[in-house]
């Protein structure tokens, strides 16, 4: 009982340090850009995955749905993002004031 | 020596259910991580539109508010895992303790964000709208900013009301939870945790992203 | 104590409304599902007899141009959401996927009676939005229309379509988990047959792709209430993204629509042909290959709609590669067939029709994926055609095949096999008749979704009316025919047809549990060589 409650405040805490690492990219390391938000952030998601949903004790149904997942997101945002940004702008008189 | 009620006729053992159970709320929650997409989608199709206009719009949120939102959440989180290895461990008094901690910071995020902080974002005119308080060159992607940030925010609270329901749900019926028998605990625990997943990606994109230098 | 349920058939245990309305067997749900998409069926189908009574004339002859723009609406709305995306998976699917397991039901059949309610539900809002005017924006819903100028019902329609989603996901999650969880002892992936491994990858689609719709759905409708949002060009948002988020769903759902008829004809082609299906390894990952591929090509649907050209090549590309597992499949069929020993019973007639018509929709998207081509034919009826040729004249087929195939198993009777023979040919005569002409009427430069027409495109409208109606009778006789196959159908023996597949080794019908004890998977499915006999 102790070892896991260990564990869990142990995952806490990284989560609370990767908060702060969040804000220290966003106001102290300007040279990290959005990108180094983005990096912590997509950490943290892990963090919670693997530390409170305990997806590494899980077999490897429940593996390939949480790999799906973040494969099928990835396609939406990569594969739909690359329209807009990829597009030629024309410039237009703006309508409006 | 099985209790013929130990478990659904389809099921070789009452552990073959719990798997299955837990199989089935990890698919569910990756169809819901496709459900929010979207919302990062047109996040990025926004943004794109007119950087400069849309952070400025984004720097009107209230980081402290959502900050602390995002501690409230991450203890949150914490405070169902720690309930549910009480339970774990047969402790049923444990778990009720601990899941109604969770309960009450997750009713906290719910009271600050739409009691406190959509209320001042309103009172400065903040919803995107012919009454839109934000003039000047800035409107237009500003108003975007919180065309998406409005949604979004409702969607995510949404979902956290749903789970507060279910948390309420699982603490009234702790009596019949064991060591061996918890599946509704476990599976609910994994929707809280998800729904904390969905804010640790909000977060970002709402309060950080266009404050970063 | 053991669990010793009784060996009574699934029809005969319990007969009050109650038994059905709320069982959570889910060869009832099958049945309560079929009821209601056979209404569905010919409420769209409906409303596609009077688009083609419209269409014999130049002038039109229903009402006004706006009344033609609710009518296709509709018809489109009802095929796609209330008949084709649900069809085999919640009938065939729901009745056959614990059987061919050798399960006892599927893994939460409490979700499986919930997605029924939830699809009546859907059904109840989307009659609710016919009966007060519908929508005149397509099935597509694309915005400025529907989030701005829409003097339809938008918001009831897209509510309609929101809540049958949740049906489609509780159903593909159902089976995803059944098939992962619920296999019996020996009956390993490969040992699965085609039909459970294109319900696989249908349900892949429907829990990864329709959660993406709603919420699309729901970003339309707080645009459409506040009057601003993100699809909102005047604040720099973007009518291209909505046409981006509809797609990424409604691509892979054209796919949810065919695989389940892939899977049927994998069954019947190597029954009616006593031989095994060729290259079982190759129609398997095939159908994964399609389900995934699926997901990458969306942008095909918005080649001339101001995409990026770099974007459009890299759609095209993909485009022309998800026909080849298609392809492969085709030929697989074929070499099934081939040095076997042919019946031609019903199913099998609509099977080897779906290949000639699955396969000429198939081909004439490779047109449409071409950059240069789909410019001249994008938004004609050359589109019309190729999709009608693929869901209908290719699932509507495949679905009608399936429901012969297994008529016996789900209902103890065997159909009249004349009749069964009969509506097939009438169906590939009129289907042709129907949507061949609109091939060259598209290529010939006529738009799709006009009220009205020049007069030089009458002639090609009148033959495709007169196809219409040809196919209407071929769709009405099984409707007599099964009905009267109820009640005076010659009784079935377990396995009619001599086919492989535990679901043949239950009586006809079977009883509520399925299996009396769990079954023991030795063989690879389609052991046809293996003479299984014949019970006729």
């Amino acid at each position: 009982m102790t070892t896991v409650i260990v564990r869990l405040v142990a995952v806490a805490s990284l989560m609370y340090a990767l908060l702060a690492a969040e804000l220290a990219a966003a106001f102290a390391f300007p040279g990290w850009g959005r990108g180094g938000i983005a990096v912590v952030a997509a950490t943290m998601a892990g963090v919670a995955a693997f530390g409170f949903m305990d997806l590494r004790r899980e077999g490897a149904t429940v593996w390939l749905f949480a790999a799906a997942a973040v494969l099928w997101l990835t396609i939406l945002l990569g594969l739909g993002s690359l329209d807009p940004l990829t597009r030629t702008l024309y410039s237009t008189v703006s309508a409006v004031p | 020596m099985s209790n013929a009620a130990a478990h659904d006729f389809q099921f070789a053992s009452a552990e073959h259910q719990r798997e299955t159970a837990i199989s089935g709320i990890w698919l569910f929650l990756a169809s819901e991580a496709l459900f929010f997409g979207p919302i990062f989608l047109s996040w990025i199709y926004a943004r794109h539109a007119d950087p400069s206009a849309f952070d400025a719009g984004a720097r009107q949120t209230d980081l402290m508010i959502g900050l602390t939102n995002t501690a409230l959440l991450i203890a949150s989180s914490f405070a169902y895992s720690v309930g549910l290895a009480y339970i774990g461990f047969g402790r049923r008094r444990g778990m009720v303790v601990w899941l109604a901690i969770a309960w009450a910071l997750g009713a906290a995020f719910v009271g600050l964000k739409f009691g406190v902080e959509w209320q001042m974002d309103l009172r400065k005119g903040l919803f995107p709208g012919p009454n839109f308080g934000i003039h000047g060159p800035e409107r237009s992607g500003a108003q975007l900013f919180f065309a998406f940030y409005f949604f979004g925010t409702a969607l995510h609270g949404l979902h956290l009301v749903v789970g507060l329901g279910l948390l309420a749900w699982v603490i009234f019926r702790a009596e019949r939870y064991t060591a061996e028998r918890h599946s509704p605990v476990h599976v609910v625990g994994l929707y809280w945790s998800f729904v904390d997943i969905i804010w640790l990606i909000l977060f970002p994109l709402i309060y950080l992203m266009g404050r970063a230098s | 104590m053991t669990h010793a349920p009784a060996q009574v058939s699934y029809l005969d245990d319990g007969h009050t409304l109650r038994s059905w309305l709320l069982t959570t067997d889910h060869k009832r749900i099958a049945i309560l599902y079929i009821v209601a998409i056979t209404f569905f069926f010919f409420a769209g189908g409906f409303a596609a007899f009077l688009i083609r009574y419209n269409l014999s004339s130049p002038n039109g002859l229903i009402g006004s141009a706006e009344t033609y723009n609710r009518l296709f609406s509709m018809h489109g709305i009802l095929m796609v959401w209330f008949f084709l995306v649900p069809a085999v998976p919640v009938t065939l699917g729901n009745f056959l996927v614990p059987l061919m397991l050798g399960a006892r039901d599927l893994a939460f059949p409490r979700l499986n009676l919930l997605s029924w309610y939830l699809f009546l539900a859907a059904g109840l809002v989307a009659l609710y939005a016919i009966v007060i005017g519908g929508v005149d924006t397509g099935w597509t819903f694309y915005t400025p229309l529907t989030s701005f100028y829409s003097k339809g019902h938008v918001v009831a329609a897209v509510a309609a379509i929101f809540i049958a989603g949740f049906s489609s996901i509780a159903t593909g999650l159902n089976f995803i988990v059944t098939i992962h969880k619920l296999r019996a002892p020996g009956m390993t992936w490969y040992k699965m047959p085609v039909f459970l491994w294109s319900l696989y990858a249908t349900s892949v689609i429907l829990v990864l792709a329709t959660p993406v719709l709603a919420m699309t759905l729901l970003l339309l409708v707080f645009e459409r209430i506040f009057g601003i949002g993100v699809f909102d060009p005047a604040i720099g948002g973007d009518p291209l993204l909505f046409q981006h988020l509809f797609w990424f769903y409604s691509h892979p759902a054209v796919y949810v629509m065919i695989l389940p008829g892939f899977g049927v004809i994998s069954e019947i082609i190597p029954a009616f042909s006593r031989k095994e299906l060729f290259g079982y390894k190759f129609v398997v990952w095939a159908s994964i290959a399609i389900a995934v591929i699926g997901f990458l090509v969306w942008g095909h649907h918005m080649f001339v709609a101001g995409t990026s050209l770099y974007s459009a090549l890299v759609f095209s590309l993909l485009s022309y590669m998800v026909a080849v597992p298609s392809a492969i499949k085709v030929f697989n069929w074929i070499g099934t067939m081939h040095k076997g020993y042919i019946r031609f019973d019903a199913p099998m007639l609509y099977a080897i029709g779906f290949i000639g018509l699955f396969t000429t929709g198939g081909l004439t998207g490779l047109f449409l994926a071409a950059l240069a081509a789909d410019v001249h034919l994008t938004q004609t009826y050359f589109v019309v055609a190729h999709f009608h040729y693929v869901m209908v004249g290719g699932m509507v087929s495949a679905y009608f095949a399936g429901l012969h195939f297994w008529w016996p198993k789900i209902t103890g009777r065997l159909y009249p096999e004349m009749w069964g023979r009969a509506g097939a040919i009438i169906i590939f005569v009129g289907f042709n008749l129907t949507f061949f002409p609109q091939f060259l009427l598209g290529y010939l430069g006529m738009p799709r979704r006009y009220f009205a027409y020049p007069p030089h495109f009458e002639a090609l409208n009148l033959l495709s009316s007169s196809g219409a109606l040809i196919l209407a009778v071929g769709y009405i006789l099984p409707l007599g025919y099964l009905a009267w196959s109820l009640f005076y159908g010659e009784r079935a023996p377990a396995n009619p047809w001599g086919a492989t597949g535990l679901e043949w080794t239950t009586p006809s019908p079977p009883p509520t549990e399925n299996f009396p004890v769990t079954p023991i998977v030795t063989q690879a499915p389609y052991q046809y060589r293996q003479a299984v006999a014949v019970e006729r």
